[in-house]
């Protein structure tokens, strides 16, 4: 579901942030990805066509994400033991990722504590998809991990915004997200939902990055997987893990937790479950890092 | 009702909600079994993480020891996390004490 971002709001965007577009094989894929009737085999032949990508597409499928107890070694063996479906999450992850590769991070922005949150939030989004019975607890892990990429993408082409919104958020010691909708106007949910609709990326994928703070007023289809985001979210500040760029727990409507059907204890539960991956998901920080 | 708890928490006397089983699938002990002492160091032998026994309050009773057993500085740090808290002054307590339970835990590992 769109969020109406005002035309004043996407053309300051435009006129400030630097977002690069996706590489063409990238590009190529995701376009692929989205029509219902393409086939594998189409898919890993034009993913082939990139060493790189094809590189860290494998060292996804190789990690304790999956957990697969042999090395995967082509993207058609991927193919054959994940299936499409569950693939895609990888390819969607690496293509991401892929942007950041080349990016300079020099004004301050705790790159490394922010990666460190955002897998907490993806083992923890994993942990309660797998609670509620989902079909798709893979998925989930990957929505954890890119809900705030917005940040990024400011910290890397928005420098403008962010040089005056990170001193400003310590000067006041308030939330991050309180600095950037004052400096800016908006914040970085809405950098994200811009930049996923433009890189073409899933609509699942586009409102759990774009509603994750305002899950009250989601009336999409993807409730509970954005609900989903907003706790694990909320539960990773709650135990400190990394530093999603200020030091407060986001506020969150109880109703989130009714809709999940959480009580306390099963919140404790989940936290368990999902804090028992965070060691064999760090690998993942290398594979971020490239 | 029922308490999901961590073997380190168990009392004797306290009576299982449900059977304790192994990550193998063995049940070692029954539902509705009273714990003895013996019960108890079994099931710490067996590296099992929780146990479910009966009465909800003894969760929140347990929470709350282990939250106590957080340092002062974490107890700053969670009481400032909840700057913008939008929850009841119960519902934010009991949060609260989650976050000291696991920043504790965390930080003794780290």
């Amino acid at each position: 579901m769109a969020k109406t971002i005002p035309v004043h709001i996407k053309q300051k965007f435009e006129q400030v942030v630097n977002v690069p577009t996706l590489p063409k094989v990238l590009s190529k894929v995701i376009s692929m990805l989205g029509e219902p009737r393409v086939s594998a085999r189409e898919v890993a032949k034009v993913i082939s066509q990139d060493q790189a990508l094809v590189s860290r597409i494998l060292r996804i499928v190789n990690s304790a994400f999956y957990g697969f107890p042999r090395q995967i070694k082509t993207i058609d063996h991927a193919l054959v033991i994940l299936g499409f479906n569950r693939l895609k999450a990888a390819i969607f992850t690496a293509s991401v990722l892929e942007v950041f590769k080349n990016g300079q991070n020099d004004i301050g922005f705790d790159v490394n504590g922010f990666w460190e949150h955002s897998i907490g939030v993806g083992v923890i989004s994993k942990a309660l998809a797998k609670h509620l019975r989902l079909p798709n607890v893979e998925e989930h892990f990957i929505f954890g991990l890119l809900h705030d990429v917005g940040k990024l993408i400011l910290d890397y082409y928005g420098k403008e915004f962010y040089e005056k919104v990170l001193p400003l958020q310590k000067e006041k010691d308030v939330s991050l997200r309180e600095a950037e909708l004052e400096v800016i106007g908006f914040d970085h949910s809405i950098v994200g939902s811009i930049v996923f609709e433009k890189w073409n990326l899933p609509y699942d994928m586009i409102d759990v990055v774009t509603w994750h703070h305002d899950v009250v007023n989601y009336n999409g289809k993807f409730l509970p997987s954005v609900g989903i985001v907003a706790v694990a979210d909320f539960l990773t500040r709650l135990v400190g893990i990394g530093y999603g760029g200020d030091m407060f727990i986001p506020p969150l409507h109880k109703n989130v937790f009714s809709m999940l059907n959480l009580d306390l204890m099963t919140v404790d539960y989940i936290i368990y479950e999902g804090l028992s991956q965070m060691d064999s998901m760090r690998d993942f920080l290398d594979i971020i890092r490239g | 009702m029922a308490s999901r708890i961590s073997p380190r928490w168990l009392e004797e006397g306290m009576r299982l909600a449900s059977d304790v089983v192994t990550d193998d699938g063995a049940v070692i002990l029954p539902k509705g079994k009273e714990l003895t002492q013996e019960d108890i160091e079994n099931i710490k032998g067996k590296n099992i993480s929780w146990v479910m026994v009966e009465g909800d309050n003894i969760f929140f009773d347990v929470l709350k020891k282990e939250a106590e057993m957080a340092p002062d500085e974490i107890k700053r740090a969670v009481e400032k996390a909840f700057k913008y808290s939008n929850f009841s002054p119960k519902e934010t307590e009991q949060f609260k004490l989650l976050a000291l339970k696991y920043r504790n835990s965390i930080a003794g590992k780290s």
